[in-house]
């Protein structure tokens, strides 16, 4: 609120629990609907998409930069707020990173234990097989790589990570699908 | 209060949802107090509190901090309400509400805590126009400038300085009345 209640509505009570308890319905809600607008963005342009991403970038975030200038000196923030919010945001970025990172050094213990599974196994994938392996993988590659590339861009986008996190989690089910059915064969 | 609510919105952000329930909890009263009191209806007014905190979460990305976490939830609740009245055609009624004054008043099980507070300003609230209640709501209590309002709701500076006067001499009649 900008300034406090400065006529009869302040007489009224403006703090009245609903009478059920909505949390449930909102936590089912958001635990499937996520971050909707971050995922289409996250979905993997064509080339020249990229290309146009890579040119209008640096302006884009010049012109970002430009704009909060012209709104800090507008609005007249003081000094101490504006320090809060770049402290905030700070601290998403910082919170941000330390997550990725885990998540990476958690994909590449998936990898490394897969690879390791398969070289001691006595019965190597055919053929074909290691080839559609091959070729998945090297699809989950791309797709990790671009998220992480977006990542760099806007690191304080949650729906990028969120999108990282699944695309991890999609390849070590996989893996864990192809290491049970080898299991099961021997 | 402001750092412990911010360092909810950070873990929130991260996908934290037992965070985003403190938030909730923390908040849900007053929403939903808002939601009520600007569509005048109980059932109406829980849903409406459960779509603003869905659309929270899915916006929470765009709160930046620079004010408090409350001030940006009420601003995002009154969209989620004028989206509302909006979509259901009420909002081009530009007239005293008589019949939702009656039908909240008749409504069975209508909110016990309303109704220890349900004195003259809350009846008269009730029997305003759409945009008459809103635009009080959102000047008086929330303390909006009428330019706010107007970016808000769409509705012209003028139209939202023309609807408070009619509201506040409405108030006040009906106060020197009972």
């Amino acid at each position: 609120m900008n300034k406090k209640p400065n006529n009869t509505l302040g007489d009224l009570d403006w703090d009245i629990q609903p009478e059920r308890d909505l949390w449930a319905d909102i936590d089912s809600n958001i635990r499937f609907s996520g971050k909707p607008q971050r995922i289409d963005e996250s979905q993997p342009r064509n080339s020249t998409d990229k290309a146009a991403r890579k040119t209008w970038l640096p302006l884009g975030v010049a012109a970002c930069a430009v704009m909060a200038v012209m709104s800090v000196v507008m609005s007249g923030m003081s000094l101490q707020r504006a320090n809060q919010t770049y402290e905030l945001q700070a601290k998403m970025v910082e919170y941000q990173q330390s997550h990725i990172t885990l998540m990476e050094q958690q994909h590449k213990a998936v990898r490394a234990q897969f690879v390791s599974f398969i070289e001691n196994q006595s019965m190597p994938l055919n053929a074909q097989a290691a080839q559609e392996l091959r070729t998945t993988l090297a699809t989950f590659d791309k797709a990790s790589s671009q998220l992480k590339e977006a990542l760099i861009a806007q690191p304080t986008n949650t729906g990028y990570a969120a999108t990282l996190a699944a695309t991890y989690q999609q390849e070590a089910e996989l893996l864990n699908k192809i290491k049970a059915q080898a299991t099961r064969s021997i | 209060m402001h750092d412990d609510e911010n360092q909810l919105v950070i873990r929130s952000l991260n996908g934290d949802r037992t965070a985003y329930e403190k938030l909730y909890r923390a908040n849900a009263g007053k929403v939903y107090a808002l939601c009520l009191r600007m569509c005048g209806q109980k059932e109406l007014a829980e849903d409406l509190t459960q779509e603003s905190f869905i659309r929270a979460w899915q916006k929470l990305d765009s709160f930046r901090g620079d004010s408090k976490f409350s001030s940006w939830l009420y601003r995002l609740t009154s969209n989620v309400v004028i989206g509302h009245l909006r979509s259901n055609n009420k909002w081009q009624l530009d007239q005293y509400n008589e019949a939702l004054h009656e039908s909240v008043l008749a409504e069975e099980g209508y909110n016990d805590s309303i109704k220890a507070h349900r004195d003259d300003i809350e009846k008269a609230l009730l029997t305003l126009s759409d945009k008459a209640r809103v635009v009080l709501i959102m000047h008086d209590y929330l303390g909006y400038k009428h330019k706010e309002i107007s970016e808000i709701t769409g509705m012209a500076i003028g139209t939202s300085k023309t609807h408070l006067h009619r509201a506040k001499a409405q108030l006040k009649a009906q106060a020197e009345a009972a």
